[in-house]
């Protein structure tokens, strides 16, 4: 009975907010026990309540989840994280994969051009318009050249002369 | 700051998930309240060396969160958590009837309280903290703590008498 004096003399200060904390654990302990005066059984199922939930807790996976959004997730910024070169690197191969492209269609264009002699070859036809009046007018011009020529050589000596 | 993630601020989670589940009456939503909490600390890790105590500044956010669960969910203060099982405390069946009656009629008592007074609740009576670090945590001195509890316990003292 002494017990339970004290029992009830700890409720008392309990519901004035006066006990400590280890007095309270002292109360929470002794509600937890099955045989309880029938005077105190009403206060039982309040300390009951909260020690039901002293019981709840969250599990393992939990903490997986909570690392891998955290600290795990850092970790994989700063493995990702790469040099200038290897970042610009598929640039890189784009630029080559161009070039080659081009070498590949200019080589087939000279090669259409050279193999089919009856295909129109735009770039005669552009920088010559009749190759036949080119060809009539190349000696006239080399003509031309070689009198010019033979012209300032007798200038030079005409030069020398006077001189 | 991983160990420190690791050490000190991811074991809070259990704490933090009882005043979350006593905040949200909702286990689902509590584990959720409880992630983005740790998530919020994470992200927050440059001022964990201007902060007095982790823990505070963890708590301060879990309630801050489980508070903006409830006003989006629009119940800022349910009644009972109907989902969730009681623990077996006898064998006896009669006894085990009687048990999970009595203790969620002290569930509903606790969860009819204001939210400040459930969550001081918590962390006094299933965590076994101080006045002065309740206070700390809450953001309130210790008279308010005081007299908050206080007011808790006269009422639930009350709900019982009336029984």
């Amino acid at each position: 009975m002494m017990d339970y004096k004290y029992i009830e003399q700890l409720l008392e200060h309990y519901w004035e907010c006066e006990t400590t904390t280890q007095e309270e654990q002292i109360l929470h302990a002794f509600f937890s026990q099955e045989n309880i005066p029938e005077s105190l059984e009403k206060y039982r199922e309040v300390f009951a309540a909260n020690n039901e939930l002293a019981g709840e807790h969250l599990d393992e996976e939990f903490d997986k989840r909570i690392l891998s959004l955290t600290v795990e997730a850092e970790k994989k910024v700063v493995a990702k994280r790469i040099t200038l070169y290897q970042r610009t690197r598929p640039l890189y191969r784009a630029a080559a994969m161009v070039a080659i492209v081009l070498t590949i269609g200019m080589a087939a264009q000279h090669s259409f051009v050279d193999d089919t002699p009856n295909s129109p070859n735009l770039w005669a036809e552009q920088s010559v318009e009749d190759p036949d009046s080119e060809f009539t007018q190349l000696p006239n011009s080399m003509e031309n050249t070689s009198a010019k020529a033979s012209e300032s050589e007798q200038d030079s000596l005409n030069h020398n002369t006077v001189k | 700051m991983e160990k420190i993630f690791k050490n000190d601020i991811l074991p809070l989670k259990d704490r933090l998930f009882r005043l979350a589940l006593r905040i949200t009456l909702n286990r689902q939503e509590a584990e959720d309240v409880v992630q983005d909490t740790l998530l919020k600390m994470w992200a927050r890790r440059e001022e964990w060396s201007n902060v007095n105590s982790l823990e505070a500044m963890a708590v301060t956010i879990c309630r801050n969160q489980a508070l903006d669960y409830t006003k989006k969910a629009g119940r800022s203060n349910m009644s009972i958590d109907v989902d969730r099982d009681s623990p077996i405390v006898a064998n006896d069946p009669s006894v085990q009837m009687e048990n999970k009656e009595g203790l969620s009629m002290a569930r509903a008592m606790i969860n009819d309280l204001p939210e400040v007074q459930r969550s001081i609740m918590v962390l006094r009576e299933v965590e076994g903290q101080s006045f002065a670090t309740i206070a700390d945590e809450l953001g309130m001195n210790e008279s308010q703590v005081r007299v908050y509890l206080h007011r808790a316990r006269q009422k639930i003292k009350k709900s019982l008498s009336i029984l």
